[in-house]
């Protein structure tokens, strides 16, 4: 499945190479033109209507720099987007687009004393082990400062219907879309689809793709949080894995449009296609750097809840991820036909 | 041109965020047999222009016209333009309040640290004079054993100048100015402290790449800015100037932290030459140009690991109206942000060989392999 | 007829219109810049701009305030009807306990906290509207998730010339500008009057406005915190005492050549300016500044007492005094 393939390809902010590759192999008998920005954007074109739509899906996905590389031998890290340091002991990692595997250590359970055991062992003190035994034999293998830095783990299918893996978030939005762009477009549409980088370090790309698309109306694809897990209350859970792509009603980075928010509800019912709302205020997506390019346009976000998103081992639901395809195709169809509004 | 001496200009300049354009203003003067064309902007950024060999860009033109093309373009028309940016703008404090007895209460413009105020002497920049003053604070005497070992809140400390309460309302006035006294000071082996050599030894970097760039030919429009507004909020120069230029190549020359006791995990020796940003901010291709170029020149330089924001001016460049290949070259400094930075002027020297040798590499083949993915 | 400026305040101020949700105001506001010289547009954040014609050779000057007031967001409905809210923009819980609620469905319902032993306890997440519904689906009738409540409550004036009620900030600026644009004529500057939206969170619709206004000089107006209360703000500002030259904030600061501009100017008039510095705050300036290719930026701010509560208060003396500023300052732009 494009999906799992898409999970299993890595691609830091800035060094997104796999996922372009991989989305333009796929894609490029299915749309009319593509091409790339000054910083990497991945720009595919559909149809050639008046209406011009982005969407939008990150490429990059959170990892790690070599940051040094010791004496010994082992590497220190520097983190790319937000990482829980909880989440990092213990965990198998891969360096460089070589794939050399590592693994990120913890002192044995029994050296440690006092209260040591239980605090969070401090990034600054995890370092990566190749095996290697000295920076020399480091070097030899081309590793080097600002080499990439990824999980190791495979995407597979876990429970009922539900997909894990590594970078879900935001390689659901790229999947997402590339299933869009192999469906007709209607004829007043004209359906842009900006695979973006480095949102993870800041909603980087979005912008430089919204300022040069000026579209009419933006929708960002993503992953967020699903919080429906033990110990958490049913007001809490912020979005819930199966009961379809959340719309945003409000993150950090502020509100979406009202009429994109509305219209992608308005097409769900319609069309019974599942969907919920994201209920939290934190938080914040590519949506927020598309609104206010340039002059500035309606944007809303729809986001497939992700348990333990930013990990190796992130889950998702795969009845969610066709209800978005589903949703934003609706929205798309509905738009031309005029029975929703901008 | 004296490097040394031209630091030593630069940095007697007073030149705090929002108010650069004395500085900027002066560079037309000090810069003007360096490049072909130069103007202050209305932001009080300083833009030099060195034409390219076959280039007739001019000022005159700027800011790029608008509104942009929709259609994706492959091909640049004209010479490839790169933008070097150097901050010219510095941190400081800004008096907020005139206090009974003609004390003057202040607040920080960009990141001042507070464990350096107390006792440091101060000069007022008001409209009328520069009025020497003091940082005081209540004396130990009275203050408790626990108190000693606590820094106070900047709005606790305040400047005395010793003038009467009347004198001092006549001469000040809220919003004015207030910058670190102290100058240069020279140490040993071509190494010199001072305040603002963040970012004034980037600034000379930039001078001294355009003295090593006369009489040559290169391909590239090389727009040599001074940035105003780095340092400190919504006013960000780099962005303003990369907006109207529309570069195809951005890069920041800032500085970076330098090693001594107590500082080594992601600091660099003095005189071991420019650090080479990598990471999300810093282009791939251009990072293999800059690489490629150092060691061309024989210049040493480190790499310098950025996995979000880079912090200097290039960080908002690269995003700015469609984008550009950015990149980060950045000189190592001790003692970061404090009156007695210190740097090493060989530094100076490698960071603005690589600037120049970059404008030289940059042609128009090269040009669109940096911007091809 | 027009309405006294007191008048247009107060029925600004109690039109329904937070963050995000500005459609209502922005609709009042059209109709009473109809008459005017100016061709109107909305962009696509919602922001109204009006736009009066200069003269051949004359610059362009944008006048900027934000038109949006905070609220209290809709994100989840309990089974016995009660939603579970969190702020828009900086409203405080303390603030905003016992008050009645609007919502733009018309629906209204007051704001309330569970009991709690000591004030500290004061929490967003145990506050709650109540809209006299008893179930779920009762209450999902009369608002929907994402829905935004506003304080609802009346504007009047008190004596000395104060003006008291909720959402004096920005409403109060926005119809200062109204205001400034009936009485502005034969400017050779073209002058856009912006109102924008979404500047309670992020400062959003300033950037995109001054986009679409591409201007030489912006002016922007808000409110400022006076410090003639107990604890009030650590400025020389005061109350009734003009307007207040907004050296820094939090995320800008001043091009130090306009400040001269403008006192001069000031001086010349009469006009009482005083001045501020402030460290945390952050306003709609910053985003004004750094748009486009950077725009000269003066911000201009009204003194207020007990901004965020339902009687924020004002002095009708400072409105005029701004106003008679700001009509200078866009008939003469004399920076570059």
């Amino acid at each position: 499945m494009l999906l799992e393939r898409l999970c299993n390809a890595c691609g830091l902010a800035g060094q997104e190479d796999e996922i372009r590759a991989l989305l333009r192999e796929e894609l490029a008998a299915h749309v009319d033109q593509i091409w790339t920005d000054a910083i990497g954007n991945l720009i595919m074109r559909k149809g050639n209507g008046p209406t011009k739509i982005m969407l939008d899906a990150h490429m990059d996905e959170v990892g790690f720099l070599v940051g040094e590389i010791t004496d010994q031998g082992f590497l220190k890290l520097k983190k790319v987007g937000g990482l829980d340091d909880r989440v990092l002991p213990g965990r198998a990692v891969w360096i460089t687009s070589k794939r050399i595997h590592g693994v990120i250590g913890a002192k044995a359970f029994h050296l440690t004393g006092g209260d040591e055991r239980g605090k969070v062992l401090p990034f600054s003190e995890m370092v990566v082990d190749l095996g290697c035994t000295s920076k020399a034999e480091v070097e030899a293998l081309g590793v080097e400062l600002g080499d990439p830095v990824y999980f190791a783990t495979a995407a597979e299918r876990w429970g009922e219907g539900i997909l894990k893996a590594k970078a879900i978030d935001d390689r659901v939005g790229c999947y997402i879309a590339a299933e869009i762009l192999k469906q007709p477009v209607p004829e007043s549409i004209t359906l842009l689809v900006s695979f973006s980088v480095q949102e993870e370090v800041g909603l980087r790309g979005a912008k430089v793709s919204a300022y040069n698309l000026q579209p009419h109306v933006g929708i960002a694809l993503e992953s967020t949080v699903a919080a429906d897990v033990a110990s958490v209350g049913s007001l809490d859970t912020v979005t819930n894995m199966g009961e379809g792509p959340a719309i945003t009603l409000y993150d950090s980075a502020g509100i979406p449009n009202q009429k994109v928010q509305q219209g992608l509800a308005q097409v769900g019912e319609q069309h019974g296609i599942k969907h919920q709302f994201r209920r939290v205020v934190g938080g914040g997506n590519d949506a927020g750097a598309i609104a206010l390019q340039g002059g500035g346009a309606p944007v809303c976000a729809v986001s497939i809840p992700t348990r333990y998103f930013h990990t190796n081992a992130a889950l998702c639901h795969l009845d969610d991820v066709q209800a978005a395809i589903d949703l934003v195709s609706a929205y798309i169809t509905g738009l031309a036909k005029g029975e929703i509004s901008l | 041109m004296n490097l040394a001496t031209h630091l030593h200009d630069l940095i007697a300049r007073s030149s705090i965020t929002g108010r650069e354009r004395g500085l900027a203003t002066w560079l037309l003067d000090s810069w003007a047999d360096a490049v072909d064309e130069a103007v202050v902007d209305r932001m009080g950024s300083y833009i030099g222009l060195k034409r390219g060999a076959r280039s007739s860009a001019t000022l005159a033109d700027l800011p790029h016209p608008g509104p942009e093309s929709k259609e994706p373009t492959f091909r640049h028309p004209g010479a490839p333009k790169i933008l070097i940016a150097t901050h010219i703008d510095s941190i400081g404090l800004m008096v907020t309040k005139i206090e009974k007895g003609g004390f003057l209460r202040v607040t920080n413009v960009g990141g001042v640290d507070r464990r350096i105020l107390q006792a440091q002497e101060v000069e007022i920049h008001t409209s009328k004079r520069v009025v020497p003053g003091l940082i005081g604070s209540k004396p130990p005497h009275i203050t408790s054993a626990g108190e000693r070992n606590k820094l106070l809140p900047l709005e606790e400390l305040y400047i005395d100048t010793g003038l009467a309460e009347a004198t001092v309302r006549d001469l000040v006035r809220v919003g004015d100015a207030v910058l670190p006294r102290m100058l240069t000071t020279p140490l040993q082996n071509g190494r010199i402290a001072g305040r603002y050599m963040d970012n004034r030894a980037s600034v000379a970097a930039l001078r001294y790449a355009l003295g090593e760039l006369k009489g040559k030919a290169h391909t590239a429009d090389l727009y040599a800015v001074g940035t105003a507004g780095e340092e400190f909020g919504g006013l960000s120069g780099a962005v303003t100037t990369t907006y109207a230029i529309k570069p195809d190549v951005a890069i920041a020359v800032d500085v970076t932290f330098g090693q001594h006791p107590g500082a080594e995990a992601d600091s660099f020796p003095l005189g071991g030459g420019p650090t080479i940003g990598v990471g999300p901010n810093c282009s791939p291709k251009l990072v293999k140009l800059m690489r490629r170029t150092a060691e061309e020149l024989g210049i040493p330089y480190h790499l310098e690991v950025m996995p979000g924001s880079s912090g200097t001016d290039a960080w908002g460049m690269q995003v700015v109206r469609g984008g550009n290949a950015s990149g980060v070259i950045s000189i190592p400094l001790r003692y970061m942000h404090t009156q007695v930075e210190t740097v090493d002027l060989k530094d100076i020297e490698m960071a603005g060989r690589l600037i120049a040798g970059i404008t030289e590499r940059l042609d128009q083949a090269g040009m669109e392999d940096l911007t091809c993915y | 007829m027009t309405l006294s400026l007191t008048d247009r305040i107060a029925e600004l101020a109690t039109t329904w219109g937070p963050y995000g949700r500005e459609a209502g105001v922005a609709a009042l506001l059209s109709e009473w810049l109809t008459p005017l010289n100016v061709t109107l547009k909305q962009d696509a954040l919602g922001s109204l701009l009006a736009t009066r014609p200069g003269k051949p050779g004359g610059k362009k000057v944008l006048v900027l305030a934000h038109m949006d007031t905070v609220g209290a967001v809709v994100l989840n409905v309990t089974e016995k009807g009660l939603l579970q809210v969190a702020p828009v923009g900086e409203l405080a819980v303390h603030n905003a306990i016992g008050q009645t609620v609007l919502f733009g469905s018309g629906a209204l319902g007051i704001l309330q906290h569970e009991p709690v032993e000591d004030v500290k306890e004061l929490d967003w997440k145990k506050a709650f509207v109540d809209l006299g519904a008893s179930t779920k689906e009762a209450a999902l009738q009369q608002v929907k998730l994402g829905d935004i409540g506003v304080i609802d409550a009346p504007v009047y004036e008190r004596s000395e010339g104060l003006l008291t009620g909720p959402h004096l900030d920005n409403r109060a600026a926005c119809a200062l500008m109204l205001h400034v644009a009936e009485l502005l004529d034969d400017s050779p500057n073209e002058v856009t009057f912006a109102f924008t939206a979404q500047g309670k969170v992020n400062s959003r619709g300033a950037a995109p406005a001054t986009w679409h206004a591409q201007p030489d000089l912006a002016i922007v107006l808000g409110l400022t915190n006076s410090s003639d209360i107990p604890r009030g703000a650590k400025t020389e500002v005061k109350l009734g005492a003009g307007p207040a030259l907004r050296l820094k904030d939090g995320g800008w600061v001043i091009r130090a050549e306009l400040a001269d501009d403008v006192r001069a100017k000031a001086e010349n008039l009469g006009v009482p300016l005083q001045s501020e510095v402030l460290a945390g705050v952050q306003s709609e300036a910053g985003a004004v500044a750094s748009a486009t290719q950077g725009v000269p930026t003066v911000m201009l701010t009204l003194p207020a007492r007990y901004r965020g509560t339902a009687t924020e208060t004002v002095a009708l003396a400072d409105l005029e005094a701004t106003a008679k500023l700001l009509l200078q300052l866009a008939a003469d732009v004399t920076v570059s």
